[in-house]
């Protein structure tokens, strides 16, 4: 159980970086930018409980 | 019930989806320590259409999904709300431009104890703010009409 978790928290962090990434480089810069804020605060949120999952290994 | 999760974040009910190439799988075991144990993902409300499933958010965040999700809402209406630079604002604030639109009227939600002093007469800053008003009286969503939804 503790690999599985530790692979689903890895596949999260870099799902999460690659998420990052194409939302950075695909927006324009002006307007985009706001909504770009929007889902990096809302996954920030979702990701919220990784640490929790991290304190179970 | 196992679930995937896709590259691009969506997490889908295993049985009801094909893999694909970069998927995680979720076994019933994960599946339950994730779910009955941490409660860090949860099904979406219509799951039976939509087949998905969320990270959870923590019980002391959700007022500041509420915002987010208000802030998106007037993204999406008014998408160009959030483009105007401050200078275009201070524009109008020193020209006195009667015809405000809507990209520029959000932004006197954070005047609107000041309005005056930004220089505009009692009439105008009631005109405009009834119009900031209105625009926010927004179906669902009005009860966070007193809120701030700025962006940090």
């Amino acid at each position: 159980m503790e690999n599985k978790i530790k692979d689903l928290l890895e596949f999260q962090r870099t799902a999460t970086e690659e998420i990052r990434y194409v939302l950075n480089n695909s927006i324009d810069k002006e307007y985009n930018s706001v909504k770009f804020k929007i889902l990096e605060e809302e996954l920030q949120l979702r990701n919220g409980f990784i640490s929790d999952l991290e304190n179970l290994l | 019930m196992a679930l995937r999760i896709r590259k691009n974040g969506d997490i889908l009910c295993a049985a009801n989806s094909k893999p694909k190439k970069g998927d995680r799988y979720i076994d019933d075991d994960l599946h339950y320590i994730l779910t009955a144990f941490t409660e860090s993902i949860r099904p979406s409300k219509t799951i039976e259409e939509d087949n998905l499933w969320f990270w959870n958010i923590k019980p002391d965040m959700l007022e500041h999904l509420a915002d987010i999700e208000f802030c998106r809402h007037i993204v999406n209406r008014y998408p160009k709300a959030y483009s105007v630079k401050n200078s275009n604002l201070n524009e109008i604030v020193k020209n006195k431009i009667k015809n405000i639109d809507f990209n520029c009227l959000i932004q006197f939600d954070d005047y609107r104890e000041n309005m005056e002093e930004l220089g505009f007469t009692p009439v105008e800053s009631i005109l405009i703010l009834n119009e900031l008003d209105r625009v926010l009286k927004i179906k669902d969503f009005s009860e966070y009409k007193n809120k701030k939804w700025k962006i940090k």
